[in-house]
């Protein structure tokens, strides 16, 4: 795993991460609130009625309007930041390893949310929660997390909805984070069952699909068993053009699918390849894709 | 169309893998992967378009069907053929000695054997064949017929000899039985270790791989001092060889020598102190070369035996010089009127009177004679010859060769009628008989209408030469057999006048009979090397040997450059020239036309394989 340089957890306080919808925390933090009040972040206009405090009355809207409108301000709060980790046998595979960066990225938004004074809780699942690191706060904590996931071991089956399950409520409203290869037992169908629980728990939830580039694009050749890394099945495939023409077509399909899944649940899709370089990922690829700022 | 490889529809076996590559399943190599969900699905996508997939793989399958009858196709070498008829084939077989030499697999004749059969099997059914054997003499050994079986029998016992062969006169010969007013096209095929120069109307298949040979090309012998000479000569036909010769005298080993011969030079060997009672001497090569036939040469010691005269024509010193001049010859004097009544002679002389019993056997000298009956000689008158002639019609002309008659004097002579079996070798301006030979009953009489005494004929330088002309006739000088004569060239045996049987023995001890009569001919020499001729008489047996050698000029060089310039391949079999049918009719071999197909289908096969179209 990357060792996280003060430098480089530097440049991570520089980031928050962004939840397309206001979190709803306990404690005060930097995270935007519905709970309006008098940060400094502007949220809506009211009208004024006895009892507002003058000073939040808008003059300007006054002077255009002729009626007393007050400024309403959100209110900064902390987030709740529940990353999921994928913990199976499939994670432990490709060149780079893919497992590999999963924990390092979970480590890096783990880094963000701490820095931000948010809560984050990590777990390892496969198919149910293997390992859990319940939420927590402060910088201090952040080796704490380092060595968290370190500890994670990758072996055994996905099963995302029973994982997500299995882990329990999700205190609050918060932002969780799958790092996955989306392998997962269910299909289609149990992808979309988990990203339908998450969202009923109130969360915003940033899927992150994390490929090998040998998976994207294999390099086989002649006649292979190929053998499931999780399930220890097995499958004949005589590596033609046309076979691995049409692994890239159901690639692409069980990706696109996934990719409309989230979109349809105003998920963040932002799929990575484990060749590309984490610094690329955290400074480029995340805040293009807007899960960071 | 026919085809002239049917053995290579044999190819059609390849079906067999090709298709039992797409039944047994493969051997898969294990990897493991994330997961097999996308790969199953690719899977099942396969499945899912199944007809089209099946199609392709048929596709792929038919193409190499395709691909491997298509091979099959070419290796069984298709001929378009058109035309009405049939075709005649005109196989001519070269079997000279040359075709024995073994530096092409398993003979050049054996070869062309192959070869030869290989035509005949592709006859189709209207087609005939005549097979022409090129030896010595040319002739038809089978033809023409279309019945495959009998030119199958014939090709298959066809050898080489041991002698030359005229190719030229074969040729013309297959030329001449393809010009016979047929309607059918018409091929001759040449089966040789050459080709006749600018001769492009044949179909030559050519043998020839350069072979490595030497030759013994020549011996003789001759006594000298007491002892045997033996010179014999040893050329060697291809790279500098070291040889060792051995020298048998009578069957038994004699010396034997190393010799170093450059290449291609011929060297002289001369053995010493061969006991001089040696009838025959071999040379012969110990190392093997490509052709062995040569390998051996032979000389036979020249046999003398005494041929015993009687000459009962008084006192004649010119005509006694005259016989001395033949060392074989032994002359007994007598008295016509009181002749010795035993004695087996040869060659009885009489002038001017005859015995009261003309003997039974022995040729006669007659000078003058008087009438007989017995002989048939009837004298009517006497005549004085003058401007004596040769006349030009006589079947004797070697008898009264070098002679100039015209200076010839005679003072008396008499007038005969020619009596039976005689013919006229000289004759006087009127026609009047002065010299008559010819044959009776087997043996050889000459009459002469004068006597010595009454002619200048005795003085002239012509005599000599006259009596040894008739002598050589008359009495051979023993057999008077040629000490050598090449394979397959025919003897001429002179038999003694009493001779009651004549008999030959081969080297492979085959024994041949021939009767005494006027010029036997010996015919099966076929076999080089010693033969014996046994003359029987009523009171001696007569034998002597003469050789049969190897025409080693002519076939013993196995040498490509001495052969007519045609591109030879690595088997050392060539073939010149196209089928050159006559007529209507047309051959072409399209094995490079399916050979294309082939290739383009191949290409078109790897393509579908790649793109997977």
């Amino acid at each position: 795993m990357k060792s996280f340089d003060p430098d480089f957890l530097k440049k991570l306080e520089r980031f928050t991460l962004y939840s397309r919808r206001p979190v709803l925390g306990t404690a005060g933090g930097n995270r935007r609130s519905r709970a309006k009040g008098s940060a400094i972040e502007f949220s809506d206009f009211r009208e004024y009625t006895l009892g507002d405090d003058y000073r939040s009355i808008d003059w300007n809207a006054y002077a255009r309007f002729e009626r007393l409108f007050v400024k309403l301000y959100m209110e900064e709060q902390e987030a709740n930041i529940t990353v999921f980790v994928d913990a199976s046998s499939s994670m432990d595979s490709g060149e780079p390893n893919k497992g590999t960066l999963a924990r390092e990225l979970a480590a890096v938004f783990a880094g963000i949310a701490l820095a931000g004074y948010d809560r984050v809780g990590i777990a390892a699942i496969g198919d149910s929660v293997r390992k859990e690191l319940p939420s927590f706060s402060g910088k201090a904590g952040f080796p704490r997390a380092l060595g968290f996931l370190e500890g994670i071991g990758f072996r055994g089956r996905t099963d995302l909805k029973k994982a997500l399950k299995a882990y329990g409520p999700l205190r609050g409203r918060g932002i969780s984070i799958l790092l996955s290869d989306l392998f997962s037992e269910g299909g289609e169908d149990g992808f979309r069952e988990a990203m339908q629980y998450l969202k009923f728990q109130g969360q915003d939830v940033i899927v992150i699909p994390v490929l090998s580039p040998q998976e994207l694009e294999p390099a086989f050749e002649g006649a292979l068993r190929l053998i499931d890394a999780e399930t220890g099945e097995s499958v004949e495939v005589e590596m033609t053009p046309q076979v691995l023409r049409l692994y890239q077509k159901e690639l692409r399909n069980f990706l696109e699918v996934r990719q409309s899944i989230c979109e349809s649940m105003e998920i963040s899709w932002v799929p990575v390849q484990s060749g590309v370089s984490l610094d690329r990922l955290v400074f480029e690829t995340f805040p293009q894709a807007g899960i960071i700022r | 169309m026919r085809f002239l490889n049917p053995w290579g529809w044999l190819a059609l076996l390849a079906w067999v893998p090709v298709i039992l590559l797409y039944l047994l399943k493969r051997q898969h190599e294990d990897r493991t992967v994330s997961s097999i969900l996308l790969w199953r699905e690719a899977q099942k996508d396969l499945q899912a378009t199944r007809p089209w997939q099946r199609l392709r793989a048929r596709l792929l399958l038919i193409l190499q069907i395709l691909a491997v009858a298509l091979l099959s196709l070419s290796l069984a070498r298709p001929v378009l053929s058109g035309g009405g008829g049939g075709v005649h084939y005109i196989a001519v077989m070269d079997t000279s000695a040359r075709m024995q030499a073994t530096d092409v697999s398993p003979s050049r004749i054996g070869r062309a054997r192959m070869d030869l059969q290989d035509l005949i099997r592709d006859m189709r059914r209207k087609d005939t064949m005549t097979i022409v054997q090129a030896g010595i003499q040319p002739f038809v050994l089978v033809g023409p017929t279309g019945e495959k079986g009998r030119l199958r029998e014939y090709a298959g016992g066809i050898q080489a000899t041991n002698g030359r062969s005229d190719l030229e006169r074969a040729v013309q010969l297959a030329r001449t039985l393809l010009q016979e007013p047929k309607k059918e096209a018409g091929e001759i095929h040449l089966f040789s270790d050459k080709i006749p120069e600018d001769d492009r109307s044949l179909v030559s298949h050519v043998y020839s791989g350069n072979g490595q040979n030497s030759a013994v090309t020549h011996v003789s012998c001759e006594v000298r001092g007491g002892e045997m000479t033996v010179l014999s000569r040893v050329a060697n036909y291809g790279d500098k060889r070291d040889l060792t010769l051995e020298l048998k005298a009578d069957g038994m080993r004699n010396n034997v020598r190393e010799v170093s011969i450059p290449k291609q030079e011929e060297v002289s060997i001369t053995w010493t102190g061969v006991p001089e009672d040696t009838h025959t001497v071999e040379v012969s090569l110990s190392e093997k070369d490509d052709l062995q036939l040569d390998n051996r040469g032979w000389a036979v010691r020249k046999e003398e035996h005494p041929v015993r005269a009687l000459m009962a024509a008084g006192r004649n010193v010119f005509l006694e010089r005259a016989l001395s001049l033949r060392s074989d010859m032994e002359v007994i004097k007598a008295d016509p009127d009181d002749m010795p009544e035993s004695g087996d002679y040869l060659l009885y002389l009489f002038d001017g009177a005859l015995p009261h019993a003309i003997p039974e056997s022995g040729n006669l000298m007659l000078f003058c004679p008087p009438s007989s009956k017995e002989l048939g000689i009837s004298a009517e008158g006497e005549t004085v010859p003058s401007g004596i002639t040769v006349r030009q019609q006589t079947i004797y002309p070697d008898l009264v060769e070098y002679l100039e008659p015209q200076g010839y004097q005679i003072a008396k002579a008499r007038k005969y009628k020619v009596p039976k079996g005689l013919d006229v070798l000289l004759e006087d301006q009127d026609g009047t008989p002065v010299l008559m030979a010819g044959e009776q009953n087997g043996r050889r009489i000459a009459i002469f209408s004068f006597s010595l005494s009454r002619s200048n004929l005795p003085m002239k330088p012509d005599f000599p030469i006259l009596i040894q002309n008739l002598l050589d006739w008359m009495i051979p000088s023993n057999m008077d057999l040629p000490e050598t004569i090449f394979v397959g060239e025919t003897l001429q045996l002179s038999p003694f006048p009493n001779t009651t049987g004549i008999t030959v023995l081969s080297p492979s001890e085959k024994k041949y009979h021939l009767d005494a009569e006027p010029d036997p001919v010996f015919y099966d020499t076929y076999d080089p090397g010693v033969y014996k001729v046994t003359q029987k008489t009523d009171r001696q047996t007569e034998q002597e040997r003469f050789v049969v050698s190897v025409p080693t000029e002519e076939v013993s060089d196995l040498r490509e450059e001495t052969r007519a310039a045609v591109p030879s391949s690595e088997n050392g079999i060539r073939k010149k020239g196209t089928t050159a049918a006559r007529g209507v009719s047309f051959h072409r071999e399209i094995w490079t036309v399916s050979g294309w197909v082939l290739l383009v289908l191949l290409l078109t096969e790897w393509w579908v394989y790649h793109r997977e179209i």
